[in-house]
This record gives structure tokens, C-alpha cells and sequence, in this order.
């Protein structure tokens, strides 16, 4: 059962299996920097990315450090589309679970405890996101693998895409609103 | 907001209900009764969702914008995390509950705690637990908590009075972070009784004026130690005639002497409490109240005293009343039994610094004859003159200095300098109230003074050779 504990006898509060909060922030600076040495050839975005990176973990509040993610984003813009290429997977990869830890580091403290389990849920459909994620993009690059500019019928399929998650996020947009 | 806010007050009003009613004899205040922390939370939507499609949909737009389906893709995930947090939007008509039991465990007669469970279940909407731990004596702990569990643990019990176990602050994350609560705070305080140190002399009143008891009054009656020889008189009874002494004594036919015995009595003693302040071991916080960091505080001290005295002289059948000086509800008529030494050990577990420095023109009144144990540090005037003014008045009165040894290692040199000044005025006025008569003398045991029993011995005895 999660979270079920028994008493240690000392003053330190007992919650099971545990790991400190600074292990996901670590994460998530660990998971920015690799990506940025990985995808950002340019030593200036290099820098800039390594910079917003250890912004963006340090002072997870501030806004300034999902920019990491823009920049990590259309870095793919000068790396010519394959199938083959494991690094996009990565980067596609990568950059959600930068989005995911810095979701939750926001509010999570350096000096804390987080139970394991309590860690399984957002892990949970981040791989369930992407378990869809990776196979629609190898499906989509095998589709259209030509080169930038050549890909046949980008716009329909980008357009559905895009209408489709339009009705989605208009959807939960409405329900939030109803419920505020 | 206010609704809230007056269920709080409430809440807290059960919760001194129910600490001061736990409070047994022996220190053991046992509440099994949780405390409901129940509450609803309002949510409200953190930046996640709208970084997530911001930053997507710009990437989304570049790749089009380019005709890369692989830089649209990149923006699917993020999408997908925002669609998924706006879907699930944590229900507003949900309850959700963090409670919080406090029990009390017992350990030898040295060592107690209380063991805490903070009982979680914030399904199905929240997705973890933000959970902010305060124990007592310890820090404060930052637990990240899935959303049922339980988290446990234990906090020694070092000191008496109220005291705040256990402060929960929480509040409840929604899915990826996207949604978050307000914070909500719950405390839970429990009232513990002071320790009984042994007393095994207690001073008594000069005059005893009880009509039964267990100590030997100056006046003659029956039931005590013997007395004198004295000729019989009308009202004597027969079977205290002594033949051996008449035969030896009596002048001629009919003169009859009778063995006569000193009467029993009871004493009063009332125990008057100096709650006004309470001052710990560091010194550089004395004005800023006690803390945990501050280790046994003055008023500790004079629990325990207080306690002690109270257990100790009613135990021995004697009349005991209490008065806390700086409380207006703080007085308990003189009395004797186990029920009245409930009462008094209740009263004085809950007394703690409450009131603004006193200047009263008189002294409370106590009963005539009774022996007044003054409880107090002494750190300024009024107590003293209030003991002036019982010894004044023919009680035999006895200070009760409870103010922890001092610790100065991390002071600084003002502090010090200051504590000097205090010191030595403290010790002026001590020296004015023994001129006066008022026998004085340290509850807390040290290196500079006999030990507290063989003080309480001999100021016992000195009572005795008075009465």
C-alpha cells in the first residue's frame, strides 16, 4: 500500500521509501545540460542553453527557464530530418520530461522528501505520452522523410493535428472554466 | 474565507477542550480522538498549462511555418500534457482530508512522547501532497507525499504545559503540477502534565490551626506525641490517668494527674504561581520568549515545583490551594484528596505566561495560618513585594526561586553585561525579602546550593522548632 509507514521511534517522520527532492531538480538540470551538449551545436546556443538551464532549475519560478525549451525545440530546425536519428527521439523525449520535472520542481523544495511512489504517477503517463509520442514521430518521419521543404502534404497533416488539439485544449479550457 | 476561518476557531476550541480534559494524575494525557483537519480545498491553476502551450504552439507554428513535421512533432507531448491537465481539473465538490492523531505513548518514568500519524487521502483528484511538518524540538520537515498514506513518527516530551506537537501546513498538487490548492494549516497541542519529583519534607506553617491531621500542633488534644504530666482536671477523660505517675506524684488523697498529649492538625499551604513570564536557559532570548532552542524554561521549573509540593503535602492529608498571580481565573480553593490534587495538577499544567506585569497594592488573600510557597524567578519587584506583604501579614512565607541556570556560551558581550545587571539586582532583592523574613530557596538542583532535599529538611525543621 503506498505511504503506509510505521513508527521509527525517533523524531524524524517516518513516510517509506523515499528520495530528496533535490535528486529532481538535479534530474532535471542533468537531463537540460545533456540535451543542450547534445542538440545544440553553436557554442553560443550552447552557452545560452546551458545558462537557462541552470536558471530554470535553480529558480523554478521563474518563468525565463521554460525558454530552454523553445530553444531546445527549434534547435531540430537545423538538424536534417531522419528516421534514423536517435537523437530526435531524445529531444522529443527530452523535452517533454523537462516540461514534466519542471512542472513539479516549481513547487517542490530543495530541502525535501518525496515518497517514491508519490514520483509514479507523472512518470507513469509521461512513458504512456510518450509509448504514443515516439511511434506517431518515427511513423511521421518514415511518412514524410524527404528534406526541409520537400515534405508532401505537411500542412494537411500539421493542420489536422493542430485542429484536433485545438478541440482538446478547448475543451478543457471550458471545463476549467465551468468549475472556476 | 471567514467561514472558514470561524471552523478554525472552533476547532481549536475542541482542541484546548479536549487536551485539557486528557490530563491524568500520573502525566499521561491520553487522546485517542483524532483531529479532524478536513477541509475543502480551492484550486487554482499554476503557469504549467499555459508555458506548455505557449511554448508548443510556437514551436508547432515554426515548424509548419517551415514545413518540418519532425519540429511539429516535438510540440505534440507538451500539447498532450496540457489537454490532459485542463481535462482533469480537480473536482471543487471533492473533499479531501489530511488528519492528524496524537497519541500519547509511555515510556519510563523519564522518557514519554507522543506518536503522530497524518493520515492522507486526497484521491482521486491530486496527484501528490505537499505536506509541511513542525514537530516539536525537531525542524520542519518538507514531505512530497503520494495521495493516500500515512506518515508517522514521534516527538519526545521534554517539557510540561501546552505545547504545540505537531503544525501541518499542506496543500494538495493536481495533475503535473498544473493544479495546486491553497495552503491549509492544522496544529495540534496537547497540554502535559509537569513531573512529580519526590518531597520528602515539606515545610510546614508556624501555627497549625486544622482540627485533625497528621503533624503535631503546639496545642494539647489527642492523637500526638506525648506532652506532659498534668493534674487531673473536670473534662479529663479516666483512661488518661497515668497510675505510675499519680503514685509517684500525688500530694495526698485524691490528687490524680493524667498523661496529655499534643494535638494532630492539618496544614494549609497555598502555592502562588509567578506565570507572568516564562525564561529558558539562554539568556540572549529572554525577550523573546521561549522557544524549544531555549531548553528547560522557568515555567517548567515552577510546574514542577508546584506539583510536587501539591503532591507531596497532600499526600500527607494536607489542605492545598493554588493561585496564579498573572491569571484572573487562576485561583483554587485550599483542599485535600485525590480528586482535589486532580484538580491542582490540571490548573497547574495549564498554567503558562499569559498576562501583562501585574501592580497590584495588595496580596491575594489566603487562608489565616496557611504557609505560602511563592513560585516565581524574581526577575523584578512584584513577586517580592507580594511575598512583604503575606509575611507581613504573620504567614510564613517560602520563595520558590525557578529560574533555570543560565547559559551564556553563545552570548554575546552586551548580553552578558546585561545579564550581570539583572543578576545582581536579582540578588538585592532576594536579599530583601529574606530581611524580611521570607525563607528563600532554588528548585533546580546545582553545584552552589545542597541538594533540594536536604533544603526542604531543614527548613522543615525550622518551622517545627517554631510552632
Amino acid at each position: 500500500m503506498s505511504g503506509e509507514t510505521s513508527s521509527t521511534g525517533d523524531s524524524v517522520p517516518d513516510i517509506g521509501p523515499w528520495m530528496p527532492t533535490a535528486i529532481l531538480h538535479l534530474l532535471g538540470l542533468g537531463v537540460a545540460a545533456g540535451l543542450c551538449l547534445l542538440v545544440l551545436e553553436s557554442p553560443i546556443w550552447r552557452a545560452i542553453g546551458l545558462l537557462l538551464a541552470v536558471v530554470g532549475m535553480t529558480f523554478p519560478s521563474v518563468v525565463p527557464g521554460w525558454w530552454l525549451l523553445l530553444v531546445l525545440g527549434l534547435s531540430q530546425l537545423w538538424r536534417a530530418p531522419s528516421v534514423t536519428d536517435a537523437v530526435y527521439y531524445l529531444l522529443l523525449a527530452g523535452v517533454h520530461l523537462l516540461h514534466v520535472l519542471g512542472s513539479l520542481t516549481r513547487m517542490l523544495p530543495w530541502n525535501g522528501r518525496m515518497q517514491l511512489i508519490a514520483f509514479a504517477l507523472p512518470l507513469r503517463r509521461f512513458v504512456l505520452v510518450q509509448a504514443v509520442a515516439q511511434p506517431v514521430a518515427a511513423g511521421a518521419l518514415f511518412a514524410f522523410g524527404g528534406g526541409p521543404g520537400t515534405v508532401p502534404g505537411l500542412s494537411i497533416f500539421s493542420a489536422a493535428v493542430l485542429g484536433v488539439t485545438a478541440v482538446v485544449l478547448a475543451r478543457g479550457l471550458r471545463v476549467a472554466q465551468a468549475h472556476d | 474565507v471567514t467561514e472558514h476561518a470561524a471552523e478554525l476557531v472552533r476547532r481549536e476550541a475542541a482542541v484546548d477542550a479536549i487536551a485539557l480534559d486528557a490530563i491524568a494524575v500520573d502525566a499521561v494525557p491520553v487522546d485517542p480522538d483524532a483531529i479532524d483537519a478536513t477541509v475543502r480545498p480551492t484550486w487554482r491553476r499554476s503557469a504549467a498549462i499555459e508555458v506548455a502551450i505557449v511554448v508548443a504552439l510556437v514551436i508547432a507554428t515554426v515548424g509548419m511555418l517551415t514545413s518540418r513535421v519532425d519540429v511539429v512533432l516535438i510540440a505534440l507531448p507538451l500539447l498532450a500534457s496540457a489537454a490532459i491537465s485542463l481535462d482533469r481539473k480537480p473536482s471543487p465538490a471533492a473533499r479531501r482530508a489530511v488528519r492528524v492523531n496524537v497519541t500519547r505513548s509511555l515510556g519510563d518514568e523519564r522518557t514519554s512522547a507522543f506518536d503522530y500519524a497524518v493520515e492522507v487521502d486526497a484521491t482521486p483528484a491530486a496527484e501528490l501532497v505537499h505536506l509541511r511538518l513542525t514537530l516539536r524540538g525537531s525542524r520542519t520537515h518538507e514531505l512530497i507525499l503520494a495521495p493516500v498514506g500515512t506518515v508517522s513518527g514521534r516527538v519526545p516530551v521534554l517539557y510540561s504545559g501546552r505545547l504545540r506537537v505537531v503544525a501541518v501546513d499542506y496543500r494538495l498538487v493536481g495533475v503535473n503540477g498544473a493544479w495546486l490548492s491553497r495552503p491549509v494549516r492544522d496544529v495540534v497541542e496537547r497540554v502535559v502534565a509537569p513531573a512529580i519529583a519526590p518531597v520528602a519534607s515539606i515545610p510546614l506553617p508556624h501555627r497549625l490551626t486544622g482540627l485533625t491531621g497528621t503533624h503535631g500542633s503546639a496545642r494539647p488534644g489527642d492523637g500526638g506525641e506525648f506532652r506532659d504530666l498534668h493534674p487531673y482536671a473536670p473534662g479529663d477523660r479516666l483512661r488518661r490517668i497515668d497510675w505510675k505517675a499519680t503514685a509517684r506524684r500525688s500530694q495526698g488523697f485524691g490528687d490524680l494527674y493524667v498523661r496529655r498529649t499534643d494535638a494532630t492538625s492539618d496544614a494549609t499551604l497555598i502555592l502562588v504561581i509567578d506565570s507572568r513570564e516564562d525564561v529558558g536557559e539562554r539568556v540572549e532570548h529572554w525577550s523573546a520568549g521561549p522557544s524549544d532552542a531555549d531548553g528547560l524554561g522557568s515555567m517548567d521549573l515552577a510546574r514542577e515545583a508546584a506539583a510536587s509540593l501539591a503532591a507531596a503535602a497532600i499526600g500527607v492529608g494536607d489542605r492545598v490551594g493554588l493561585i496564579d498571580i498573572a491569571a484572573h481565573d487562576g485561583v483554587v480553593r485550599a483542599g485535600s484528596g485525590k480528586r482535589h490534587l486532580d484538580r491542582l495538577l490540571r490548573r497547574i499544567a495549564a498554567c503558562e505566561p499569559s498576562g501583562p506585569p501585574l501592580n497590584r497594592r495588595r496580596a491575594p488573600i489566603v487562608p489565616a495560618g496557611a504557609i505560602v510557597y511563592l513560585i516565581s524567578t524574581f526577575l523584578d519587584d512584584e513577586a517580592t513585594s507580594i511575598a512583604v506583604l503575606w509575611r507581613a501579614a504573620g504567614h510564613r512565607v517560602i520563595a520558590v526561586d525557578v529560574l533555570p541556570a543560565p547559559r551564556l556560551d553563545r552570548s554575546e558581550g552586551n548580553t552578558h553585561l546585561a545579564h550581570r545587571i539583572v543578576m545582581i539586582e536579582r540578588r538585592r532583592r532576594i536579599a530583601d525579602v529574606r530581611s524580611n523574613g521570607v525563607e528563600v530557596f532554588r528548585w533546580q538542583e546545582d553545584a552552589e546550593q545542597p541538594s533540594r532535599a536536604v533544603v526542604l529538611r531543614t527548613l522543615a525543621r525550622v518551622g517545627r522548632r517554631r510552632r
